[in-house]
């Protein structure tokens, strides 16, 4: 890789007077051996599937494959239909919807984006299509926005992993949340320094988020979770466009990140054998489910 | 190869899982390759966390569906069960309890009917093994008796064939001779029965010709081509 850290991706774009989304490209370019042209068209077609996954979460009551989870999008939606929401910014209830809907489709079986992971799928993609939407932001900026928040994925990727099996949900939901934080500052006209600065603060609020999910499955809490994930990336979007830094450099974060994640005990790293998996609900909910397989 | 960021803003899938449905769709999917399609039927035998989540996970749809030659992406997935049944696959689920393998695991019973240009035709069973290891990734561990480890990045040859010596000279000079570049090569053999199993890497797919004069060669059981998973 020609960058392995952020320090030396942003060295690599302040030397060379460009921006990090130059760098990137030109990386994927080398390393795979792919033309430009053909990078964004297969970036497009994610970025379709994403939309896709967004409008067919908004479409129907959805009811999880598990069955833990019956119409959350869709209670959300109703509330705002009836004006019962009008606190909020339309952007928020946005992302909100967004973020549930597309989590709710793959809880069901649905096709979705893995991006970073599937159980994270709604984070990133609520961020950059509630945001497009609201301010009618053109294809080409959402598709570079999204090939900037993956570059900056891909370092957490390489240096550390983001995997919930081995370093909990920090490393999905939390690495999801500071992708759609890059891909907003970037999205609103924020420089490479607060960009990575927009990732850096997501990830670093996210810390020692465990895997717990009830009866194994990517329902409870996951479902939800990409919700709250999605809007904590507004915050730190917000927080890095005013110039608010991480005292912690994002390099070290990450290395961060990545110790918490060996620290962590196997029982709280997707094995449903410790916290919400192992409450008395969450116990009663795995043999409900788990009986039910078995007398198939 | 370093990761691309296609991966990381990916794969496009049916959810909910990479490792419990997308992997699980991957396994069938080499497996419907190595056994043959159309598959008469299948005994799925699940261990560990997949025999644990499986309803939930959708891990059976995506197994079957992988069989029936579907890709992680396809929405038909969710209603593999009725696709089956249309293309007259009969299934059968049950669990298995493995030592020292992936929780992930899983085994398959595959019987295939070929008929033969005599109208005759010939059942055929193999028995595979296969772990989902993560973000979608497999490997094939076991077909019939034989240690193997196939992952679908690169083409593979499965050959059985007697164990005598200089019959994987033989093979690989064909392959030389028509330019085709070995990665790697894993043999493994039953020394009772004097049979042995090779599994052959290459980077370039095998082109019909090759296959048929590897398979004119003296001692050849069996040989398949499995192609990658892309």
């Amino acid at each position: 890789m020609q960058f392995k850290s952020f320090a030396e991706l942003n060295q690599l774009a302040e030397t060379r007077n460009t921006s990090l989304l130059d760098i990137i490209i030109a990386t994927e370019r080398k390393e795979q051996d792919i033309a430009r042209d053909e990078l964004i068209a297969q970036v497009k077609v994610h970025l379709e599937a994403m939309y896709q996954a967004i409008e067919e979460g908004k479409s129907k009551r959805i009811k999880s494959q598990g069955g833990l989870l019956d119409g959350e999008t869709w209670k959300v939606k109703e509330s705002i239909t009836k004006g019962q929401q009008q606190w909020q910014s339309s952007l928020y209830n946005r992302v909100v919807i967004a973020a549930l809907a597309t989590a709710e489709v793959n809880a069901s079986m649905g096709k979705i984006v893995a991006c970073p992971t599937a159980g994270a799928s709604g984070i990133l993609p609520a961020v950059l299509v509630g945001l497009s939407e609201e301010f009618d932001l053109q294809e080409q900026c959402q598709i570079e926005s999204l090939i900037t928040a993956a570059g900056l994925g891909k370092i957490v990727a390489e240096e550390a992993t983001l995997s919930g099996a081995a370093a909990g949900c920090q490393a999905e939901c939390g690495v999801g949340s500071a992708m759609a934080a890059a891909a907003a500052v970037q999205l609103l006209g924020g420089a490479k320094e607060e960009i990575i600065q927009g990732f850096t603060l997501s990830l670093k609020n996210l810390l020692g988020l465990v895997c717990d999910p009830v009866a194994g499955l990517v329902e409870v809490p996951c479902v939800k979770r990409n919700a709250f994930a999605a809007t904590h990336a507004l915050t730190a979007a917000q927080l890095a466009l005013s110039g608010v830094k991480s005292v912690i450099p994002p390099d070290e974060v990450v290395t961060a990140m990545s110790q918490i994640g060996d620290l962590l005990p196997p029982s709280l790293k997707e094995t449903a054998t410790g916290g919400l998996a192992a409450t008395a609900t969450g116990k009663n909910l795995a043999e409900k489910i788990l009986g039910k397989a078995n007398q198939r | 190869m370093s990761t691309s960021i296609m991966d990381i803003m990916g794969p496009v899938m049916v959810g909910p899982s990479s490792s419990h449905t997308a992997g699980a769709v991957n396994l069938g999917r080499m497996v419907g390759a190595i056994s043959g399609r159309p598959v008469e039927k299948v005994v799925f035998k699940l261990h560990g966390s997949f025999a644990k989540t499986c309803q939930g996970h959708g891990t059976d749809r995506a197994l079957l569906g992988g069989i029936l030659g579907f890709k992680p992406d396809d929405i038909r997935i969710k209603e593999a069960f009725s696709h089956a049944q249309r293309a007259g696959l009969k299934y059968e689920f049950q669990t298995v309890d493995l030592k020292g393998v992936h929780p992930n695991t899983v085994i398959f019973a595959v019987h295939t009917i070929r008929k033969k240009a005599n109208g005759q035709s010939t059942n055929n069973t193999v028995t595979i093994q296969g772990s989902s290891r993560g973000g979608g990734e497999v490997e094939i561990t076991k077909i019939n008796d034989y240690q193997v480890s196939i992952t679908g990045h690169l083409f593979s040859l499965w050959i059985v064939h007697l164990d005598r010596p200089g019959i994987l000279g033989e093979i690989t000079t064909l392959l030389g001779r028509e330019n085709l570049n070995i990665a790697s090569l894993i043999n493994d053999r039953d020394k009772e029965i004097k049979i042995a199993s090779t599994i052959i890497k290459l980077d370039q797919k095998i082109p019909t010709k090759v296959k048929e004069k590897i398979k004119k060669l003296s001692g050849i059981k069996k040989l398949h081509c499995i192609p990658t998973l892309k």
